[in-house]
């Protein structure tokens, strides 16, 4: 039976027509089969490697080199299968495919064995088997790589590529810890980006404005680029200070403990100083940067350490040993660096000039009597300005201890461009609480005086020597800020002077003007000295925070009250890349600049008005459309309110005056009507309605004219006799006359 | 109006003022010295010909808003007077002291009508619009907690010269066991109050029930001041926080914002024109090192829809600390810390001023 079924299923329901082709390929049918063999192919062939570069040998040499290899080979983990096929004469190929039992030993052996040197002749090359597929599919046509969009390079300076060429500004606020940056455009600043808590204490620029850092407790952030990304990261926990070098390629931070110096570009420590107890007490910056970056120095114990980058080593591999060593500055434009050193029993103090790396002394300067002294460069570098301060006389003390009496100050400046370098001593009898030098030029402004502040100028009138050029006397100062673009100077009177202004112009040293701006505490000039910012910080003065805007003429262009205030910051522009004639040029042709720049900024007002009128007049239509629904609003409660102010009745009663007037509104409206005519003199009396024109006669029946008062007074016929008081006050007499009037008025 | 019967004359010679024609100098005050101590609110009548002033010391006064002439002095606090008011008919006026008491007062005579005992300072008085309820609000102090209570006028003067805790007449009473209530108002139709807190909230209440409407966080600061706008659908707050913010009524909601760089203790909005006054200063215990050349006890003009400065009135040598519009809004006055209270007239160029826009 079952036979005979198959026979049948056979024969005539599979049985494949006579024309029939078959298309379905094995691909189709046993896909699944089909690819796990694939895999299996492909492991088995990832574990096989080829070995080229073997010795072509004759047949009788064959186990011998076999032999050699497979110890090469099994080194690297178990072969499974080994091949090595032979010509048609008996030699061998000179390469071998051998299979490994794992992928990984396969691999382990490609890196191994690759490039062996069996013997002079014969290095190994050894490849995976599976490039022989990967070539053998090789596409011959070239095709060209697709390029992908290229990602413009952020651009670090893009800040300065305002047309305007506005400046920008940071404000760090207590409120919220928001720190915002600022555009300073016309007609009002613009906000560029703004965070709250973006710095967790004090934010700085660095030297050319590219970076702005911000203070964590766990370190260091360095923001920059369109948007103020951050740029990098540098943890160092609990630490206070900070400072950039002057081409921002190094950071500085410190703690309590040690000083770290950063690579901002690389984001890496480059050198760990651990903080010794002499350095706790020392100034920050600890670490003094050469111009060009190429040395860093600090003062150690009667050692001035100078140290190279990139090395991060010591100059030389030792510490310079000089006793007594208090301070030093680099110079701006050279690797020279000027030091004093403080005087010593008989050892005068001194003043020395040392060029690096050489650490030569190339000018030094005696100075017997010294107590303190001060290095200022000119920004150039073609000056240096020294000011001491000295004492005539000391005395020991009891303790051991010295003291010192008669103090006056002396002024060095040393020429630096010129052959041996020559000085300049000027003398002051009185206190020179600050020397500043004019940033672009060769002046020097002195503050000098007690109690009255004098301001006096030096600078080169002839052959290089200078001079005093004028003396200012009795200003309300204590403090200079020359504008970064030299000639104009402002004399601040700060902190116990409550903000006086002066705004001064060095070139024929007259006032500009005089202003005051209450409790101001710093001053600060924008970098191209267009502008200068007078600030209230909230750590200073816990009320009035904000800053004023003055043109560099000392007019208040704006007032700006930023509530707790702490810290105000220009951003710093790079030094100007044109060159001196160039800039020459532009000066000689302000006139025509400036020009286009006035109706530049006439036009950006004009159009600040305009949007002003149109926030205006909406303001005012949405507060006319606020004041017409409160309109419905205003009668309904009018009418409520009416009600509230009038006397209710009740009130009424208690009013004493009032009471015969109850008596009146209660009468019937014959009496009540008639006796309001009476009062008022207007009723229908004959003579009245002949004048209105009802009747002809205006007599009374007394043959004289009728009036109301007629009727009243005069009438032998109706007369009343208690008169119009009484009848006023409605008295029963005169309820009954009014009842028993036979007259219709 | 009401025949007005100037009665006392306690007035010293040196504190009547001659009357003499302000001429040219239009916008000279009158200067009214009739306190000896730190001017805590002045109000004007709903006619505008009186203007009422309480202070420090315990006397309020009363004068002719005019010329500047005291009509007189109700005499009884024993405490500074915190707050002062008078009836839409000008029939009464309310006091309210730190003695524990507000007080009633007949401003025809001088008289003092009744007294209600409190258990601690008024800080705020205030009646009705109707005139017939009077509100008064205590300090939180010594173990008590603040309370709003509304009393019926009447009742009250029937009740006799001095009720203690005023139990018969007191139509309502709250406690407030939170943030003390720093000044308070009617709400409109005598069916609600409103309150501003020393937290900075305004708490609206439902007289009816007693119980908050409404409760708007908008300051950050004590609220110093409420008043209304002459239709009293808005009222300008005035607060410590800096600022001043205007309210709609209704709905409480914030409309406009006046922000300066003082505290700010006191705001008026004028009846006629878009403007409003806004003062204060520095508080007399905070001052150190503020002098009045730097112009922070000014009375200040905002417009009122562009919440803008437009000008600004220096003469005090104190914080201010009430302002008020003249109903006619001519004039306004202003006391002071300094115990001044000075009344200007605006000349004609304010009436001429069009705000540029």
């Amino acid at each position: 039976m079952v036979d005979y079924i198959e026979e049948e299923l056979n024969d005539d329901m599979f049985r494949d027509p006579e024309d029939f082709v078959d298309d379905i390929s094995r691909n189709e049918i046993i896909a699944d089969l089909l690819e796990e063999k694939k895999q299996m192919q492909a492991k088995v062939d990832a574990a096989k490697i080829v070995v080229d570069g073997v010795p072509k040998v004759r047949p009788d040499r064959v186990s011998k080199l076999q032999n050699i290899l497979k110890r090469l080979l099994d080194t690297y983990g178990t072969v499974v299968k080994y091949d090595m096929p032979v010509d048609e004469n008996g030699l061998t190929k000179g390469f071998v495919v051998a299979r490994y039992e794992k992928e990984e030993s396969a691999m382990a052996a490609l890196k191994g064995l690759n490039g062996h040197r069996l013997d002079k002749q014969h290095k190994f090359i050894v490849f995976p088997y599976t490039d022989f597929e990967k070539y053998k599919n090789y596409d011959e046509e070239w095709v060209a790589p697709e390029i992908p969009p290229l990602e413009r390079p952020t651009c670090l300076v893009s800040w300065l590529l305002n047309d305007q060429c506005y400046d920008q500004f940071a404000i760090l606020s207590e409120e919220n810890h928001k720190t915002s940056i600022y555009q300073n455009c016309l007609p009002q600043p613009e906000v560029v980006e703004e965070r709250e808590g973006w710095s967790e204490r004090t934010i700085a620029w660095s030297p050319k404005g590219t970076f702005l850092a911000t203070m964590h407790s766990k370190g260091a952030a360095v923001w920059g680029d369109v948007g103020f990304r951050q740029i990098s990261r540098f943890c160092h926990p609990n630490f206070s200070f900070l400072h950039f070098s002057p081409r921002e390629n190094y950071l500085v931070t410190m703690c309590s403990t040690n000083i770290i110096i950063w690579n901002i570009w690389l984001k890496k420590k480059m050198r760990i100083f651990t903080l010794e107890d002499n350095l706790k007490t020392a100034t920050w910056p600890i670490f003094k940067w050469s111009h060009d970056e190429k040395y860093f120095a600090r003062i150690g114990v009667n050692t001035l350490n100078i140290y190279e980058t990139p090395s991060f080593g010591l100059l030389e591999k030792k510490n310079i040993a000089i006793k007594g060593i208090r301070d030093f500055e680099w110079s701006p434009s050279d690797n020279t660096l000027c030091y004093w050193v403080e005087e010593e029993d008989q050892v005068p103090g001194k003043i020395i000039l040392m060029e690096v790396p050489s650490c030569k002394e190339i000018r030094s300067k005696n100075i017997f009597k010294m107590n303190e002294c001060k290095i200022r460069w000119q920004e150039a570098g073609d000056y240096l300005c020294v000011l001491t301060k000295r004492y005539k006389k000391f005395k020991k003390g009891q303790n051991g201890e010295m003291r010192y009496f008669g103090h006056y100050h002396n002024i060095d400046i040393f020429s630096m461009r010129e052959k041996l370098i020559p000085v300049q001593n000027f003398e002051f009898e009185e206190e020179v609480s600050e020397i500043a030098w004019e940033p672009v030029g060769n002046k020097l402004a002195v503050l000098h005086g007690e109690t009255q502040k004098s301001l006096s100028f030096y600078g080169i009138k002839s052959l290089n020597t200078f001079s005093l050029l004028k003396t200012l006397e009795k200003k309300q100062c204590n403090s200079i800020f020359w504008s970064p673009d030299g000639r104009h100077i402002v004399l601040a009177g700060l902190k116990s002077l409550n903000g006086m202004f002066e705004f001064f112009d060095t070139s024929d040293f007259s006032t500009l003007s005089k202003g005051d701006h209450f409790m101001a505490n710093d001053v600060h000039w924008d970098p191209t000295g267009r502008y200068v910012v007078t600030t209230v910080s909230w750590w200073n003065h816990k009320s009035d925070n904000g800053f004023r805007v003055w043109s560099s003429r000392g007019e208040v262009i704006r007032k700006c009250n930023e509530a707790k205030m702490c810290q105000f910051l220009w951003r710093p522009r790079p030094k100007s890349l044109l060159s001196e004639e160039k800039n020459n040029e532009i000066k000689k042709n302000l006139k025509n600049y400036s020009k286009q720049f006035v109706l530049r900024d006439r036009l950006a007002k004009s159009k600040m008005d305009r949007e002003m009128f149109e926030k205006k007049s909406k303001l005012l239509e949405e507060f006319e459309g606020f004041r017409q629904k409160k309109k419905q609003e205003l009668e309904e409660l009018q009418a409520e309110r009416q009600k509230l102010r009038s006397f209710p009745p009740q009130q009424v009663i208690q009013c004493e005056h009032l009471v015969s007037e109850k008596a009146s509104f209660s009468l019937p409206r014959r009496e009540w009507v008639l006796l309001n005519r009476f009062r008022t003199g207007q009723g229908r009396c004959a003579e009245l309605m002949k004048l209105w024109g009802y009747t002809k006669d205006p007599n009374c029946a007394c043959n004289v004219p009728q009036s109301m008062s007629h009727i009243l007074d005069d009438c032998p016929l109706y007369k009343f006799n208690g008169g119009i008081s009484n009848l006023h006050s409605v008295t029963p007499e005169a309820l009954n006359w009014l009842k028993a009037l036979p007259l219709r008025l | 109006m009401l025949q007005w019967l100037p009665i006392l004359e306690k007035v010293q010679p040196h504190h009547r003022r001659q009357v003499t024609k302000q001429d040219t100098g239009t916008f000279k005050p009158i200067i009214l010295h009739g306190h000896e101590r730190a001017i805590t609110q002045i109000k004007y009548n709903t006619d505008g010909d009186l203007l009422l002033s309480c202070s420090k010391d315990p006397t309020p006064n009363i004068w002719y808003s005019i010329t500047g002439e005291r009509l007189g002095t109700f005499d009884g606090h024993n405490g500074a007077v915190w707050s002062i008011d008078i009836n839409w008919d000008s029939t009464k006026v309310v006091t309210g002291a730190a003695d524990n008491t507000a007080r009633l007062w007949d401003p025809s005579n001088g008289k003092m009508l009744s007294a209600i005992e409190t258990k601690t300072a008024v800080r705020s008085c205030s009646f009705s619009y109707s005139g017939k309820m009077v509100l008064y609000t205590t300090d939180k102090s010594l173990g008590k907690t603040c309370e709003i209570n509304i009393i019926d006028l009447n009742q009250q003067l029937q009740n006799g010269h001095v009720v203690s805790g005023a139990a018969q007449s007191t139509i309502l009473n709250i406690p407030v066991p939170t943030s003390k209530v720093s000044s308070a108002i009617w709400g409109p139709l005598d069916q609600s109050i409103i309150t501003g807190h020393e937290n900075g909230d305004i708490i609206q209440w439902d007289i009816r029930t007693g119980k908050k409407m409404l409760l708007v966080q908008e300051h950050k600061d004590v609220i110093n001041d409420l008043q209304y706008s002459k239709d009293e659908l808005m009222f300008i707050t005035a607060s410590k926080d800096h600022t001043a913010k205007l309210f709609d009524v209704s709905t409480m909601k914030p409309l406009k914002v006046y922000k300066t760089e003082r505290p700010v203790n006191s705001g008026a909005i004028s009846p006629i024109a878009d403007h409003v006054i806004v003062a204060g200063g520095q508080e007399a215990m905070d001052v150190t090192t503020t002098s009045a050349r730097q112009g922070k006890f000014d009375a200040r003009f905002f417009h009122l829809i562009f919440e803008e400065e437009f000008g600004r009135i220096k003469d005090h040598f104190g914080p201010i600390n009430s302002v008020a519009f003249h109903p006619d809004g001519k004039s306004y006055s202003s006391g002071g810390e300094d115990g001044y209270v000075r009344t200007h007239t605006f000349d004609p160029a304010y009436f001429e001023f069009d705000f540029e826009y």
